[in-house]
């Protein structure tokens, strides 16, 4: 709908307002719009029902301890990110040429594929402890949990995406005395993107559990960490300003593959609003 | 939201085996017989197991009480489960439902249980840690929610060892053995009577340096109920305190039958294991203040050491509670 309204209007006006248009494409007054509406529900909710602290804070003292611990809050989200964007981005290379090797060649996908699904029926809180046990305290076992969690995804749909280019493209392009490497660079690639860019928005999110298992095993700091600690002082109002903390750096993550997403299929942009719904 | 969900299931199936109950009993015992659930902290261990001889052997029945035993899931979510009315007794540290009393939790302590501290320094042999102050330069595998770590300051100062030369690394309960094991770490604090075990059952081990040894004590598991149920419901508690002291009285002459009566109600617990941790635990139900005081008897000078202890290792422990805000011994059998 928005994207009928952001084509039509420079048609019927000559000179489309510039607030129209901006709100014809932009999400993020929207998305502060149904943020604050959620915000405001929680906030009646827990005046009306009188809920105790301990049991539900009210987001104004959620936001009271967001403001006076900022400093320590900040440095906690800084680990956690940190093994967030580490753990994703050695996911993504390991996940990608794997997914290359599935499309090329169908021995080996016939070998690895079942073993790689068979990793991902395991629940990775019930093997988190034995990393820690294996691979010691630091930070390459958290790099480890993210980096399992968030595999699965990138592979399915990039596997997807690479194999569902047409024949008949790759063909043509054969007939025109393209290379293989050319074909792959050219048309294969771009085209799996799209499904790429799928998967690594379910990946991101998954990225962030990834490191909050990861740290509720075994951590000195992080937003996990924070959280653990939290609840043994019964400090409800301090583990929901972590979730929160959580939440918002997920979408942030979420977006930010969105916006290297729009950079690099400025084409592609109308199946990327499909598939922002699908997901 | 998952809590409150679960605590509505809770309370669901609860309600339910109550209308069970009510169906069964003929209508004139039914009023004179009460109905309650026993919410444990955590699943059964040994120290669990006289709750279930009183119920196998009809104590509760005989104080005209229908009990229902229910396993936990942690302290905490226990007094959650109380003080939201879900289940009517819960067993979980006094000194968290203290903690819970201080942000507003409406609860009452009315019975001691694991009444001196069972947390000791534990290490392998030859690790070189005899006596507390051999804990310099070492490595502590610690763990951020257990108690003993927010009180390793008081032990350190009691002790006389510098809290600050000793080495700390962050695990979790499940790998902290392990990492012992292993030598990845030097020592855990753990409980005397169940981690201890656990280790040496693998490697020897050198004599726990247990905290309460050095004066550092706080009150472990015990009962405690709703303060709405301590005042609407008193004489169910005193029977409800009755027949557990008996079920302790009678558990700790036979241990061999209190497990026996644990295990037919969880089949899948370990029998050898629960009837070792039964053996060690008539040290821990008293300190030298409430000894030969009978089951369940907390001394105030006990409770005033625990609110002094929580006081210094939690920010989040509110406002100057007294003993008599936080128990009460009110509800125990005469003696």
């Amino acid at each position: 709908m928005t994207q009928a309204k952001e084509l039509a209007l420079p048609q019927m006006r000559a000179t489309p307002s510039t607030w129209r248009r901006w709100l014809a494409q932009a999400e993020t007054p929207y998305a502060l719009i149904s943020g604050l509406a959620f915000f405001l529900t929680w906030q009646v909710a827990v005046d009306a029902f009188d809920f105790p602290a301990y049991l539900l804070p009210s987001p104004l003292a959620v936001l009271k301890d967001l403001v006076l611990s900022w400093d320590l809050l900040l440095s906690e989200t800084a680990v956690t990110l940190f093994e967030i964007v580490l753990g994703f981005i050695v996911s993504v290379a390991i996940a990608m040429p794997l997914a290359i090797l599935f499309t090329y060649s169908r021995t080996f996908e016939r070998l690895v594929y079942p073993i790689i699904v068979g990793t991902q029926t395991i629940p990775k809180v019930a093997v988190a402890p034995l990393f820690l046990v294996w691979f010691g305290f630091g930070l390459l076992p958290k790099i480890i949990i993210v980096t399992l969690i968030t595999f699965f995804p990138i592979v399915i749909n990039a596997v997807v995406g690479l194999k569902s280019l047409n024949m008949q493209t790759v063909y043509l392009a054969q007939s025109m005395g393209a290379s293989p490497l050319q074909v792959f660079w050219r048309f294969r690639l771009p085209n799996a993107l799209p499904s790429v860019f799928a998967g690594l928005k379910v990946a991101i999110v998954l990225a962030v559990i990834g490191a909050i298992v990861a740290e509720f095993v075994g951590a000195d700091s992080g937003l996990g960490y924070l959280i653990i600690v939290a609840a043994t002082d019964q400090n409800v109002t301090r583990q929901f300003s972590a979730i929160l903390i959580l939440s918002v750096a997920g979408i942030l993550l979420f977006g930010l593959i969105g916006l290297l997403e729009r950079q690099l299929l400025p084409w592609h942009s109308s199946v990327r609003r499909d598939a922002l719904v699908d997901s | 939201m998952n809590m409150k969900k679960r605590t509505l299931l809770k309370y669901l199936s609860s309600a339910a085996s109550l209308q069970a109950i009510g169906l069964s009993a003929s209508g004139a015992r039914a009023q004179s017989r009460q109905s309650a659930t026993l919410r444990l902290d955590w699943t059964p261990s040994g120290y669990h197991a006289p709750y279930f001889l009183a119920l196998s052997r009809g104590f509760y029945k005989e104080q005209g009480i229908d009990i229902q035993i229910f396993d936990g899931k942690g302290s905490l979510s226990t007094l959650t489960a109380i003080s939201e009315g879900s289940d009517t007794i819960g067993i979980a540290s006094l000194a968290t439902v203290a903690l819970g009393i201080s942000q507003g939790r409406p609860l009452l302590a009315i019975g001691g249980m694991i009444q001196t501290m069972p947390d000791s320094v534990i290490s392998l042999k030859g690790s070189g840690i005899t006596k507390p102050k051999d804990l310099e330069g070492k490595t502590w595998g610690y763990n951020p929610d257990d108690y003993s770590t927010r009180l390793f300051p008081a032990f350190a100062a009691a002790a006389g060892f510098d809290a600050s030369k000793v080495k700390k690394i962050q695990l979790s309960h499940a790998i902290v053995h392990t990492s012992l094991l292993q030598g990845k770490i030097d020592f855990m604090i753990g409980w005397e009577f169940t981690d201890a075990l656990r280790v040496a059952r693998q490697k020897p081990i050198e004599r726990p340096i247990k905290y309460a040894d050095y004066g550092v004590n706080m009150l472990g598991g015990g009962l405690f109920v709703s303060k709405k149920t301590a005042a609407e419901n008193p004489a169910l508690l005193r029977s409800f305190m009755a027949a557990t002291a008996k079920g302790f009285k009678e558990g700790l002459k036979d241990p061999q039958a209190a497990v026996a009566a644990l295990a037919a109600a969880r089949p899948s617990s370990d029998r050898e294991l629960l009837l070792e941790q039964l053996n060690r635990t008539p040290p821990y139900l008293h300190t030298k203040n409430s000894a030969g005081k009978g089951f369940g008897y907390m001394a105030q000078a006990d409770w005033e050491q625990t609110l002094v202890l929580m006081k210094q290792a939690f920010e989040t422990f509110k406002g100057d509670l007294k003993p008599n805000d936080v128990y009460t011994d009110d509800f125990l059998p005469k003696t």
